[in-house]
């Protein structure tokens, strides 16, 4: 399957989130962080040839010259049907033509793009197609699944009828979220084990929005909504442009400014940087050289300045109102502000620092939560959940069978899952505070991890997990458990390790599935099976609070320490024959005595002797100039193709020579070369598939997905 | 080895370290920074691009004033071509069609000389940067006479 990716459908703007070990916004082919949610119709200059259909930014370039053609604010109309007020007010505010549908049994809405009907399921469609494109684009690989937030006011039909935009971009919707869910997620109120009642306000550009959530045993549910359709940022911006006219008109005579276009676009543009300076500062100097210019007087230059307070006082009225719904919402619910437990600050306009001083008045600083930007809060919410959730429920009413998220179609009634949803209450969970995987060999190198529980993931699991990996020996598997991030096994906390030897009959790159089940107790099952082989699996609990068997890890402790010194000396003596040369008196000498050290400690098994000069020798292998970089690269040599070796070769005799010369500046230059070189080569070896089999004492390996 | 890389764990390091994704990394990091540092001084050019336009050159205009003007016709020159040498290129989008990935229409104006849908002013210079749009021009565009 392709990537599953979270989207914030925005009224004004839009965002697309991936999770991939942490949670990112996708830049737009735009390079910006937002998709404008705006459709716009391009006439073609010949009259013959048919127009184009511009989404997002290109469309908010269009919207000028065709304002009739032009679709904002669709999420407005999702679902609605032309009798409805707030329908009334849409078209009160745009330009294009809102209708309705031909078909008396359809109340629903169209809106004409050149003339052709569309519905907003069409329109929101052509918004997260476009979403999808720039996100592939990012990403570099195809994206097929999704997770859409919507507002928790939005009604059943309204929550289809987004599912449904979903399917028509050629998504499969794993989920329709409620905008605050997804913010709650963001800001990890999910995880906590407590009951939580949570306000979310949410104040992004032109809309307000506040839920009042609770959470109880980890699922959420909405008890109210309450709002303000037609406030938020814009009001700010436009508060900012109001004072820098009435400036003008005081310094140039009473010239007023707001019939010129040119002027209010620079004006709006500035005002917007005004207000999000002020959110860091306490004044901001307003510098704007030839904003217009008048009548007898020439050029108008804005300069003045504006001070946090003013800008507080311009604007104190819509933050009075947004609390007072604030009050509306807790009175109805018959709360204090006591019972609320949490507040989230989401939306653009938050970011103001006004806006946060008004609730952290009412709230109390604890509670209140805005440490997440809030332009991306919800669709970062949405990605994480994307990643974390595993199941599509088949859409068929008779059947409602669990499938795995890269089905397409339902596994036990064959219906297509495109269009699929989750019924009932979302339901978050619990999930794992850390990966759990085992240590395999990937690409020839050992200890490297791989992951088959993410960290994130909600348990109790609704299946186990498993993957498949490759014998690398003929007697024996051994599979070390592991927990943690760190991409060298080693480097994890150790859960256990499920070893079992094989009959003579295995071949080398037989295939092994891993499975792992994680219950509501933290109990770790791994299963290991040899594929067509069911004599050949074992089956182990490892109950996560165990104590470590500190026996076992001593044996092997001791053994590691050993070879480690033997390595150690192995590779110093080597070091020594090839690369004295290039070492001052003093480092050789003190090498050939380290290494005698090194000999007399393992001889004697003294071990913290034989640690301190371990350390000692690779500090002078690694660490003498020309010398180690001569090793490194022979090193990196091994295995090499033809090609690279040459170059490599290349390289080396080309240090070699300079170090002879005496050249310091290009020993220097050649040894910065050189050093990148090698470590592209180690680089790509670690990409490489296909290694030559070695010993690995039973470890599987992994192919990669 | 690089800072901060202790020699103890270089050969582990060397076979962990994922060079290219490091490279991407800070490519990243570097565009971003470069772009909003790239655009700031944009806008400075735009002050002086409207002040500029705004000169009504039918005005008797004394020979101080007048040298003041070229001099500082210079400074804006001078600034365009530091941009150019930091690798914008401005677009020259007068007499070309409306393309709007590169252009963001703030005007429709009819003009019987001109067909429709073509740039017939640049009000805010367009500039690309890395192959990439790194600002789109605001433009007035032909719609269709009437």
């Amino acid at each position: 399957m392709g990537k599953s990716i979270g989207i914030d459908l925005g009224t004004t703007n839009s965002a697309a989130a991936y999770y991939d070990r942490e949670v990112r916004v996708l830049p737009t082919r735009m390079n910006e962080p937002l998709t404008p949610s705006v459709v716009s119709y391009r006439k073609s200059r010949r009259e013959s040839r048919p127009g184009q259909i511009l989404v997002g930014r290109a469309a908010v370039s269009n919207a000028r010259l065709a304002p009739e053609d032009t679709i904002f604010s669709i999420k407005r109309l999702m679902g609605r049907t032309v009798d409805e007020p707030k329908v009334e007010e849409v078209q009160e505010r745009f330009g294009y033509a809102i209708v309705s549908s031909d078909d008396p049994e359809d109340r629903g809405v169209r809106v004409l793009l050149n003339g052709v009907e569309y519905t907003p399921i069409d329109v929101s469609a052509m918004i997260l197609r476009q979403i999808k494109e720039d996100a592939e684009r990012a990403l570099g690989e195809e994206v097929t699944h999704a997770v859409i937030t919507v507002p928790a006011y939005f009604e059943e039909r309204q929550r289809a009828a987004t599912r449904e935009a979903g399917q028509q971009a050629g998504l499969v919707v794993k989920k329709i979220i409620d905008e605050p869910t997804a913010a709650a997620v963001a800001f990890g109120i999910d995880k906590a084990e407590e009951r939580h009642r949570v306000l979310v306000y949410d104040m992004g550009g032109g809309t307000f929005d506040i839920s009042l959530i609770q959470m109880v045993n980890k699922q959420f549910q909405v008890l109210a909504i309450e709002g303000d359709m037609w406030l938020g940022g814009d009001d700010f911006d436009h508060e900012i442009v109001k004072a820098i006219e009435e400036r003008i008109k005081a310094e140039y005579d009473g010239f007023d400014p707001s019939g010129d276009e040119r002027f209010l676009m620079v004006a709006k543009q500035e005002a917007e940087k005004a207000k999000i300076l002020l959110s860091g500062q306490n004044e901001v100097d307003l510098l704007i050289p030839g904003i217009t210019s008048a009548p007898n007087v020439g050029l108008v230059d804005v300069d003045m300045v504006i001070t946090r307070q003013e800008f507080n006082d311009m604007i104190q009225k819509y933050v009075d109102h947004s609390m007072d719904l604030v009050r509306k919402v807790l009175r109805d619910q018959e709360l204090g502000v006591g019972d609320i437990t949490a507040v989230l600050v989401v939306g653009g306009a938050t970011a103001t620092p006004l806006v946060h001083q008004a609730v952290t008045d009412m709230f109390g600083r604890d509670k209140v939560k805005g440490y997440i930007d809030p332009m991306q809060c919800v669709a970062l919410g949405a990605g994480l959940l994307a990643a974390r959730i595993k199941v599509i429920e088949c859409p068929n009413p008779d059947c409602e069978a669990e499938n795995t998220e890269d089905a397409m179609t339902c596994g036990r009634c064959g219906h297509s899952l495109v269009g699929a949803r989750v019924r009932g209450d979302v339901s978050v969970g619990a999930v794992t505070a850390k990966s759990l995987g085992i240590s395999v060999v990937r690409d020839g190198a050992p200890d490297t991890y791989a992951v088959i529980i993410p960290k994130g993931t909600p348990y109790p699991l609704h299946r186990p997990m498993e993957r498949t990996f490759y014998t690398t020996a003929e007697n024996i598997i051994k599979v070390p458990v592991y927990e943690g991030e760190e991409t060298l096994a080693t480097k994890n906390d150790l859960q256990g390790v499920i070893e079992y030897p094989l009959p003579e009959d295995i071949p080398v790159g037989t295939p092994v599935s891993v499975r792992f089940d994680y219950d509501q107790d933290r109990v770790l099952k791994v299963t290991v099976w040899v594929h067509g082989r069911s004599d050949l699996k074992k089956e182990q609990t490892l109950a996560r609070d165990r104590p470590r068997a500190a026996f076992e890890k001593e044996d092997e402790a001791e053994e590691e320490w050993r070879e480690m010194l033997e390595g150690t000396i192995n590779a110093s003596r080597h070091f020594q024959s090839q690369y004295s040369r290039y070492l001052d008196p003093g480092t050789a000498s003190k090498m050939e005595a380290d290494i005698q050290r090194a000999e007399r400690a393992f001889a004697e098994g003294n071990k913290i002797e034989g640690s301190r000069v371990v350390n000692a020798l690779h500090r002078t292998i690694m660490g003498s100039g020309v010398a180690s970089q001569l090793f490194i690269a022979e090193r990196a040599m091994d295995g090499l193709g033809p090609e690279a070796a040459t170059l490599l070769r290349e390289a080396v005799r080309k240090l070699r020579t300079a170090h002879e010369a005496g050249d310091g500046e290009e020993v220097e230059r050649i040894s910065m070369a050189l050093q990148l070189a090698v470590a592209r080569i180690f680089q790509r070896r670690a990409s490489q598939t296909d290694v030559p089999d070695q010993d690995f004492g039973g470890l599987l390996k992994d192919l990669g997905r | 080895m690089g800072e901060g890389i202790s020699s103890e764990d270089a050969p582990k390091w060397l076979q962990a370290f994922d060079f290219n994704q490091q490279v991407a990394v800070m490519e990243k990091e570097y565009v971003r920074e470069m772009r909003n540092t790239l655009l700031s001084f944009l806008e400075v050019l735009d002050s002086f691009d409207r002040c500029f336009s705004a000169i009504d050159q039918t005005r008797e205009m004394s020979s101080l004033a007048q040298s003041w003007l070229r001099s500082f016709e210079g400074v804006r020159r001078q600034l365009r071509r530091t941009l150019e040498q930091a690798g914008v290129s401005f677009m020259n989008c007068q007499g070309e069609p409306f393309d709007p990935h590169k252009h963001e229409a703030i005007q429709a104006r009819s003009r019987p000389d001109v067909r429709e849908g073509i740039v017939i002013e640049e009000v805010v210079r367009g500039c690309e940067w890395r192959g990439e749009v790194l600002r789109q021009a605001k433009v007035v565009v032909t719609r269709k006479s009437r």
